[in-house]
């Protein structure tokens, strides 16, 4: 054992130091040392010195659980990684902060863009079907459209030259050994999901920078059916729901129709693929613990070393109204743990998979100051809870040493924040209805109007109570890079026309030609009177419009689609009682709107006068006063949707560190990762396939 | 009740909570009493009175215990006085000797200033062109700060020089969809004088009964020549043909909604005009129109494109 005199002489790390000791005096190698866990004496001396960081081994830790992966969150990249990891035989514990599976996958569209050749691009050039024959529409695209492979997936994916509307780059900051992993994995990935229980539809154009020249998105379907059976594809009308009308436990939001896409009698969204696979996971024997938060990695030292297991607490979720605890959908292989803290080892690796950091303001203000505002939500904010996408795995990454990788993406599509057209309600992404357990969390769906043409009836106010921005052009985006491209997308040639890596994508007179870009969500941002040091919040934002502007664009304000309970819809007899209410019943209002009743005559004196010279209405559409009893006003939400940029990862799904070292046992997928610009699921299913794969391969 | 001794020496620190500055005349307001009882003593029939000017009791309230040394009532509704300016209610705390007798101890204000009823007036249904001279109706409605039914009251309208050009009774029931906005159909004939005009419609304070306040609000006429020409404007969809019903048409500051034909008709004053042209999920489209007789216009609105809602859910 070293004298304290020979640990201050020396410059190595005292752990370092004492393992070459017992190297020396045993012959025991360092990596033989951890393994072995012939560490009882060392580890007993460490404890000894004051003030040291304690190294840990696995055997010195008290687990309450041991698995070979333990996942992260069950969401789109651990639920592949698990199916993936258990198909190579090793037992997988997934842990999950919510109270059921799915994360996001489960609220989403479905839309899955992949490529480079993969099965579905095959079946649609064939013009097959699929093998229940569910699909009778003929393929969508050409076989010249569908035709894919590898080489051109991540040409595409890592393209300098394609610039969007914007001039913003959806590609050449992509890391490339990722890239590559992924477009070699991508026909992989889609067929595991074909071969555990998701049934895709035909495929229809792509995902925001996914590519532009060929088509590679499909959404997944099931059958309806008088039973809900996952291994025959059906579902029962009472589990698909019913647009505006009811959603259930098993798809918190309503399926779509899809049967301009597969076949008569189909439905679809990310219930479709998010509950097959678990589904399937269940069946392989996935463990899940559910309401188990991870909050810590566990490292055989700070920096250094293995990962190995995690740290999670206690997270159950209640009804706000009637305090049940909220279940998930199915337990076979779920593990009830209910003690506040615990410890699962992971023989082989600890994966990441918790999702971004939208829910979290502190983090996205690193990206954006202006939200900071708690004011507004992470989509999926009433299915995932508070504890969703908190950047809570980001953020164990980097304190065992992780660092981060894409952080300049974030700002750089159009989708990641935004103003969604839905007013009154707190989750204004999407319009979730009665019949999901976390529906009582929102208690509206929301007034879904009905294109930026619905801003014409209404005034938008910001916490004082002023105008900030021209309402017809609030939610106006810039176009999204995807196939088929064009100038609304960026680029000058369109799909089979595109030219990859051609300097003419990005030539500046074509930028200055098809550059298009809108403000309406920083205006809406942006200080105000109310806004006070030091945070500056901007404050929430009202849509003010009378009964007149309802009946004219035919909107429904009753229940379940708006809620006079949950703060985000008020209806009154005067624009003053308006105000009043608002300043009462909304959580985050934190200042009167002082100058509402004013802003509203003045709204009323432009229309009278034929124009708006603050912010311009009436040249394109006509002005309606605001006038006509009762008066309403209606939540507008910022909502961050998108996570980019987040723990930094190979092409492997291993996580690194700030020297690039890869940490032995830690791997990461989705949007815990900065992994690529790509939007969407397939980034998230992929990476997360590439994780499995690699687990399996773990010594 | 009332105590024989006064004992109002004794110390019983009492606060008032939530009492208004200022509360509309007649209006029901609520108040709790907190206090803290001289330490080592256990009251019985402990309770806050509150009381008038002329010492009548006005409301009772037991004190209970409610953590700690202190105690409170539950919730005491007064109601405030009708007569408008400065009111002192006395809140006077009563505690019970052993023989059962009880006294007044401490006491404390209760001061508050009573307001006449507010009045908020609003107007719609306004035509935003109105011919020189003829008659039209607008609608104007009257919400009272505390919700008083003011049914069968008046309403007038006068002109910018204070020409009384219209006069209303307020109707029994209230406007649909509110809880307490009472309104009147005022018919109106608008005077010979061109131009934009600020107008004012005028609520009088009543003589008797809850004081109300007096309330005018000023608004935004048009006056205008009478009509040359006919403008007839057809709102059609572009692609399929069919026509727009509820398509909103305005050539300011003329306007009209088209029916389910598709057709609007405006009665305009011969000139030049932008035409605006809307209707929901439609893409609205201006043009530029000269308008020197009868003419039809025929305008071809393209739907907004929806980005595929299912694409874009992810």
């Amino acid at each position: 054992m070293a004298k304290k005199s020979d640990i201050e002489q020396s410059e190595a790390s005292p752990l370092d130091r004492r393992l070459q000791d017992h190297q020396d005096q045993t012959g025991v190698s360092r990596r033989d040392f951890f393994k072995a866990g012939a560490a009882a004496g060392v580890a007993a001396a460490a404890l000894s010195l004051p003030g040291e960081a304690l190294a840990q081994t696995a055997e010195g830790i008290q687990w309450d659980y041991e698995a070979d992966v333990v996942i992260c969150g069950g969401g789109a990249s651990g639920l592949i990684c698990a199916i993936r990891a258990r198909d190579a035989g090793l037992s997988v514990m997934i842990v999950d902060q919510n109270f059921d599976a799915g994360g996001k996958m489960l609220h989403s569209g479905g839309q899955t863009s992949l490529g480079g050749g993969d099965p579905l691009q095959l079946r649609d050039i064939a013009g097959e079907s699929d093998p229940e024959g569910f699909i009778t529409v003929p393929p969508i695209h050409t076989p010249e459209e569908l035709t894919d492979d590898v080489e051109r997936l991540f040409t595409e994916w890592t393209d300098w030259s394609v610039v969007d509307a914007a001039a913003q780059a959806p590609y050449r900051y992509n890391e490339r050994e990722i890239q590559r992993s992924m477009a070699e994995n991508a026909p992989d990935a889609r067929q595991l999901m074909m071969d555990n229980y998701v049934r895709f539809a035909r495929i229809r154009g792509s995902n925001p920078n996914s590519g532009i020249s060929r088509a590679r998105q499909a959404g997944p379907f099931l059958k309806l059916g008088s039973v809900t059976d996952i291994k025959a594809g059906t579902i029962t009308r009472e589990d698909a729901g019913t647009l505006n009308v009811s959603a259930s436990h098993f798809a918190p939001i309503a399926m779509n129709d899809t049967s301009d896409v597969a076949g008569p009698d189909t439905v679809g969204n990310g219930a479709c693929l998010a509950r097959p696979l678990e589904f399937s996971a269940r069946e392989k024997g996935v463990q899940f613990m559910f309401n188990r938060h991870m909050d810590e990695l566990i490292r055989e030292q700070p920096f250094s070393g293995r990962v190995l297991g995690i740290r999670a607490s206690y997270s159950p979720r209640q009804d706000p109204d009637t305090g049940q605890q909220l279940t998930s959908l199915w337990s076979n292989g779920n593990v009830d743990e209910t003690r506040e803290t615990i410890t699962v080892r992971a023989l082989k690796g600890v994966m990441i998979a918790t999702g971004g950091h939208s829910g979290n303001p502190q983090f996205r203000s690193m990206f954006y100051p202006a939200m900071r505002e708690p004011a507004f939500p992470a989509s999926t904010w009433a299915v995932l809870g508070p504890r969703g996408q908190d950047a809570s795995g980001i953020m164990a990454g980097m304190k065992v040493g992780a660092t981060l990788a894409g952080m300049q993406q974030n700002l750089a599509i159009p989708i990641t924040y935004h103003i969604p057209q839905r007013l009154a309600t707190r989750d204004a992404y999407s319009g979730e209805l009665p019949g999901h357990p976390t529906f009582s969390s929102r208690k509206s769906t929301g007034i879904a109007l009905l294109g930026v043409n619905s801003f014409e009836h209404l005034i938008a106010v910001n916490q004082v109570g002023k105008r900030f921005f021209n309402e017809i052009n609030l939610t106006k985006r810039v176009g999204l890079s995807w196939f088929p491209g064009g100038p609304s997308a960026g680029t000058p040639n369109s799909a089979l026309d595109h030219v990859p890596l051609d300097w003419r994508n990005s030539d500046p007179d074509w930028v200055k030609q098809m550059y298009a870009r809108h403000e309406g969500v920083h205006a809406a941002l942006a200080m105000n009177e109310g806004s006070a040091a030091p945070d500056y919040y901007s404050g929430p934002l009202w849509a003010i419009f009378d009964s007149a502007a309802v009946e004219r664009d035919g909107w429904n304000i009753d229940p379940p689609f708006t809620s006079l309970d949950n703060g985000y819809f008020f209806k009154a007899d005067t624009i003053e009682e308006l105000a009043a209410m608002i300043e009462n019943g909304h959580e985050f209002q934190r200042v009167p709107l002082t100058h509402l009743v004013e802003t509203v005559e003045q709204w009323n004196a432009a229309t009278s006068a034929g124009t708006d010279p603050e912010f311009g209405r009436g040249e394109d559409a006509p002005m309606h006063p605001i006038d006509r009893p009762p008066f309403y006003a209606a939540s507008i939400m910022v909502v961050w949707h998108d996570s980019y940029g987040g723990l930094r990862t190979n092409g492997k799904s291993q996580v690194v560190d700030l020297t690039g070292e890869v940490i032995p046992g830690l791997y990461a997928g989705g949007e815990a990762t900065g992994s690529g610009n790509q939007h969407g699921l397939a980034r998230a299913h992929v990476t997360g396939f590439i994780a499995g794969t690699n687990l399996a391969q773990e010594a | 009740m009332i105590a024989g001794k006064d004992r109002s020496v004794d110390h019983y620190p009492l606060t008032i909570e939530g009492a208004p500055a200022e509360v509309d005349a007649g209006a029901e307001f609520a108040i709790t009493c907190r206090v803290a009882p001289p330490p080592g003593s256990d009251p019985s029939g402990f309770g806050v009175s509150i009381r008038d000017r002329e010492n009548a009791e006005l409301a009772f309230a037991e004190l209970s215990r409610s953590g700690g040394e202190t105690y409170a009532t539950d919730v005491i509704l007064l109601k405030a006085p009708l007569s408008v300016g400065e009111h002192r209610f006395r809140a006077v705390v009563i505690v019970q000797e052993g023989d059962g007798t009880a006294y007044d101890a401490s006491s404390t204000e209760v001061a508050f200033v009573v307001k006449a009823h507010a009045i908020r007036l609003n107007v719609w249904d306004l035509p935003t062109a109105i011919v020189a001279g003829e008659s039209f109706t607008l609608k104007a409605g009257i919400k009272c700060s505390a919700g008083c039914k003011l049914a069968s009251r008046k309403l007038e309208i006068f002109d910018a020089e204070g020409n009384k050009i219209g006069a209303g009774k307020l109707r029994d029931e209230v406007w649909p969809g509110t809880s307490a906005l009472y309104f009147a159909e005022v018919e109106c004939k608008a005077p010979f004088v061109l131009g934009n005009h600020k107008w004012e419609v005028r609520f009088a304070a009543p003589d008797s009964g809850v004081p109300h306040a007096a309330a005018s609000l000023a608004f935004d006429v048009k006056v205008v020549d009478p009509p040359e020409c006919e403008v007839t404007v057809e709102a059609v969809d572009a692609d399929s043909r069919t026509p727009i019903g509820g398509a909103r048409v305005v050539m300011h500051p003329y306007r009209a909604l088209s029916g389910a034909n598709g057709v609007a008709k405006l009665n305009v004053v011969k000139g030049n005009y932008k035409l605006l042209v809307s209707a929901s999920k439609y893409l609205a489209k201006t043009r530029a129109v000269e308008v020197p007789e009868n003419i039809t216009i025929r305008a071809e609105l393209t739907l907004e494109p929806v980005i595929d809602p299912a694409s874009y859910y992810v």
